[in-house]
């Protein structure tokens, strides 16, 4: 997929971004502390990786190279921001702490695993879809019942179904051999 | 290339590793070979161990797939406006069979609304109304709130206020990210004094009594109450809403005193409810059992039962209450059930500390629906507007929902 990008493949690109904006995304506004300041963060990330497309082949992992390069550009961000803060306003500056290694470590392993099973729920059948994203969400399989106004044995037979598609390993394939999926044709 | 750095990337790709790991282990889908795999890798660190540990509750699983699901929505566009600047193209179209529907991005935050339906067809036959532009950032509540001593002294304690103070007869308060706790000590009458814990509009505070019971106090709430329980009754005042847990002592009563009603307790635990601007007092028996007293009445409420005190009615008992409904604020959400939007837009209000204005008249229809506390307001309001719940309009912080 990173010689996907390199030869410049527009259609690699979209299916990277379609992919990973939305993590990256939340791992920029935690950092960054701005919803606001997100958005400039990933089109950042984003640019530099098509405009550097033609020297990525230092890069190994071209996930991890995202989150890193929306990492440094957060904390950029958070430092342009309080030196323009401390311009501005001298005698209320609050600083503002960075975060540190673990902060986006720790954020990184819970946005990245929420992806991936999202991304595995989005391949199941829709009614499936539905109970399996509740049971992710903690609720009871009478909760469920409850809520999408079906019966509890509906609700245990959809999530034996799911279990059985995951487990068939047909979805799976496709959700975490990542590569073949961002190698479109 | 700048900025790039060799050992940030190989660490960065060991953690999207374990997440595709603890993913597939969450999926039932794991190979012995590749569950040694993670449990060695983590092994090696307390820290890794305990991140882990956190996507075991459901609670963070829930949020995190809130925010993703806010961000997906303006993927396509984001995508749009990145070649119409950056390659002068068009977004390539997604490959079929892997779209992520933007409608079920949006409906997984708010499954239960579409469950119940009723607005699904009105929002197909309702006139089509321009979403107003919402582009002030109004950040959701905190824990903030303002501690007022028995001499008067006002401490204003926020996310992150931290502290100690000793009050009379060597009464110890110890605050610290958004809780507070008091000791325990035996003093005499004359040294209790009495503290008032309050939060405004978008706070919210966690204390410990000086008996060890504990109280979640929601927005726009106050708890007044003894630095040190002496008398026969524990007693403490309260207006807003607070959850309780209670510490057991037999022979010293819990009483929540709420203007003229009053919870009488033993040990137990139970949630509050008394905004004036809601009409009526709610009390909600999580564990144990409380006896309400309104008036002449008293009543004694049994788990999942709720008391309704409203003035010039008797009191009513309510069976089967969703409890998780009533406490779903103290774990970070707004759960609502069949409730009218009014309804909805006041708790909203009392978190983001907004003021809400009707220009819509036909205000029958009920939802439903869970959605994270931790969300921007301008987040929440395109996740109602996506839902087809309404159209919002921003002014400053006056939310105006249009006809």
């Amino acid at each position: 997929m990173i010689k996907g990008i390199q030869s410049g493949n527009t259609a690699t690109f979209d299916a990277v971004y379609r992919q990973m904006y939305p993590t990256l995304f939340v791992l920029a506004s935690r950092l960054s502390r701005s919803p606001e300041a997100a958005k400039d963060i990933v089109a950042e990330v984003f640019l530099k990786l098509w405009e550097g497309r033609s020297s990525l082949e230092r890069v190994q992992d071209l996930k991890a190279y995202l989150y890193v390069s929306t990492r440094n550009r957060s904390i950029n961000y958070l430092r342009s921001n309080s030196l323009r803060a401390a311009q501005e306003l001298t005698e209320r500056t609050m600083s503002v702490g960075e975060p540190s290694a673990d902060d986006f470590f720790q954020s990184l392993l819970h946005v990245e695993t929420v992806r991936a099973l999202r991304e595995a729920v989005n391949n199941l059948p829709p009614e499936c879809k539905k109970v399996v994203d509740l049971v992710l969400r903690g609720y009871s399989t009478n909760d469920i019942a409850g809520l999408l106004g079906i019966s509890a044995s509906a609700v245990s037979h959809q999530k034996a179904r799911a279990i059985k598609l995951l487990k068939d390993n047909v979805l799976l394939l496709i959700i975490f051999s990542t590569p073949a999926i961002l190698s479109i044709p | 290339m700048p900025g790039f750095d060799e050992t940030d990337d190989q660490q960065a790709a060991f953690f999207v590793r374990m997440s595709q790991l603890i993913a597939k282990e969450k999926l039932g889908e794991l190979s012995d070979a590749q569950r040694e795999e993670l449990r060695q890798s983590l092994a090696g660190d307390e820290r890794y161990a305990a991140w882990k540990a956190e996507l075991d509750q459901p609670a963070l699983i829930a949020v995190v797939m809130d925010e993703l699901s806010i961000a997906e929505a303006h993927v396509e566009s984001s995508l749009e406006s990145f070649h119409r600047l950056h390659t002068a193209g068009r977004p390539v179209r997604r490959v079929p069979g892997r779209q992520i529907s933007r409608w079920w991005a949006a409906a997984a935050v708010l499954v239960p609304i579409v469950a119940i339906g009723i607005w699904v067809a009105e929002r197909h036959s309702g006139p089509a109304v321009t979403t107003g532009q919402v582009t002030s950032a109004i950040p959701p509540g905190g824990s903030r709130a303002t501690l007022t001593l028995g001499n008067g002294t006002r401490i204003l304690l926020d996310t992150s206020a931290s502290g100690h103070l000793v009050q009379k007869g060597g009464i110890q308060v110890q605050y610290d990210q958004g809780k507070i706790g008091y000791s325990t000590a035996k003093i005499a009458d004359s040294e209790v004094t009495y503290n008032t814990l309050a939060t405004a509009k978008g706070g919210q505070y966690q204390l410990t009594l000086p008996d060890g019971s504990k109280v979640w106090l929601n927005a726009a709430s106050s708890l007044r109450y003894p630095t040190a329980f002496i008398g026969k009754e524990r007693h403490v005042e309260l207006t807003g809403e607070a959850y309780f847990e209670v510490a057991q002592h037999k022979d010293q009563p819990f009483t929540v005193g709420v203007g003229t009603m009053n919870v009488k307790v033993l040990g137990t635990e139970f949630d509050v409810m008394a905004y004036p601007e809601e009409g009526h007092k709610l009390t909600t028996l999580i564990q144990g059992s409380v006896k309400v007293q309104s008036g002449g009445e008293a009543k004694q409420l049994s788990v999942g039962q709720q008391s309704v005190v409203a003035a010039g009615s008797p009191m009513n008992i309510v069976t089967d209450i969703d409890v998780e409904n009533v406490v779903a604020w103290k774990t970070g959400f707004f759960r609502f059930k069949d409730i009218d939007l009014q309804t909805m837009m006041r708790e909203i209000a009392r978190w983001y500390d907004i003021d809400v204005q009707f220009e819509r008249q036909d205000l029958t229809l009920k939802f439903g629906g869970r959605i994270s506390r931790k969300l921007n307001l301008s987040e929440l309001i395109s996740l109602l507007e996506g839902n087809g719940v309404g159209h919002f309009k921003l002014e400053g912080r006056k939310l105006i929902v249009l006809p």
